[in-house]
């Protein structure tokens, strides 16, 4: 089954052809869910409440455009809703990361301080950094998924690697008590 | 040539390390990097970074959210239902007012096919519905509940 067809079929109150469209992008929304809010716990709750949102929403969704970027607008506003409601800064120790992947190219101390100087950044940052270097998009994309002109992508572009870079100094300077390596 | 500062160059040279045309030419930009070794130097270090994090990659998740949701969205669509006959209910109780007004205002006898009328706007509304009046209905819930 095709988005399309699922969308239809949902529009029509098959609930189970949601099923094609949750189990087709929950792998992707809660990455990116986790990128905004920087802990897996609460992505997951937002993630799910974004889909709620999405399946009620339906019936306005231009079926001419591909539903994922659409669907990231409602999970963005819901991980925006989480982190204010819960207002609380993450500071608790890392063990394992949650929002990079260990891998053989960077030793695993290495992905470890970026993951927590990641976390310690303003949501606005950590997304706007993740999406840029974990997804790859292009000016052109971040200007649209996060609905602001271009040269607003340079200029947070710009700040939120300065403030991450400041942070990573901030942690490797501490000697990151917080940070357990494996 | 117009002097620019350190700040401007800096932003500039973060656009064209992503392969974007910031506030300044190509050739001002570099004029500047070769005047200026602190600006090189952290242009320099900016690209190592930016190369750091282009080489990280997002963790898979495998968490399935499916059961919660189908759940969720089981539990809500009493409500939607409910609502859907809210609004049915609307037009026909203005219907049936409308009537009771032309029964009272009518000054001859109106017959008894009219007085059927309401009777029929009740059935009919049923029928839209979906609903027997005269099944005990087990899956009432209190809102809220």
């Amino acid at each position: 089954m095709d988005d399309g067809s699922a969308i239809l079929a949902c529009r029509a109150g098959d609930r189970q052809a949601f099923r094609h469209l949750v189990e087709r992008y929950q792998a992707q929304a809660i990455g990116h869910a986790i990128g905004i809010l920087g802990n897996r716990e609460d992505a997951r709750d937002a993630v799910q409440d974004a889909f709620i949102d999405a399946f009620q929403a339906l019936k306005r969704f231009d079926a001419s455009r591909s539903f994922y970027p659409w669907f990231y607008v409602i999970l963005r506003n819901r991980c925006y809703k989480s982190a204010s409601a819960r207002s609380r800064e993450n500071t608790k120790s890392i063990e394992e990361t949650e929002i990079l992947e260990p891998s053989a190219r960077t030793s695993y101390e290495e992905v470890l301080l970026l993951e927590w100087a990641l976390r310690r950044l303003a949501l606005e940052d950590r997304e706007i950094i993740t999406l840029k270097h974990l997804d790859g998009l292009s000016y052109e994309e971040l200007s649209e998924r996060l609905g602001i002109p271009a040269g607003t992508v340079m200029s947070r572009l710009f700040h939120a690697r300065r403030r991450l870079r400041e942070q990573l100094t901030r942690t490797v300077v501490n000697s990151q008590p917080e940070v357990k390596a494996q | 040539m117009k002097t620019v500062n350190c700040e401007t160059v800096r932003m500039a040279s973060s656009a064209a390390l992503d392969g974007h045309r910031g506030a300044l030419e190509a050739d001002q930009l570099e004029d500047h990097l070769n005047q200026c070794a602190d600006c090189r130097s952290e242009t320099e270090r900016l690209g190592e970074f930016m190369r750091l994090l282009d080489s990280q990659k997002r963790r898979a998740s495998t968490d399935q959210l499916w059961s919660g949701i189908e759940a969720r969205l089981a539990a809500e669509q009493p409500e939607a239902k409910t609502s859907r006959d809210h609004k049915l209910l609307a037009p026909v109780g203005v219907v049936l007012l409308a009537y009771k007004l032309f029964e009272q205002l009518a000054a001859r006898n109106i017959g008894l096919h009219t007085k059927v009328v309401p009777l029929l706007l009740v059935i009919a509304l049923f029928a839209l519905v979906k609903e027997n009046p005269f099944k005990i209905n087990t899956e009432l819930r209190v809102k809220g509940e």
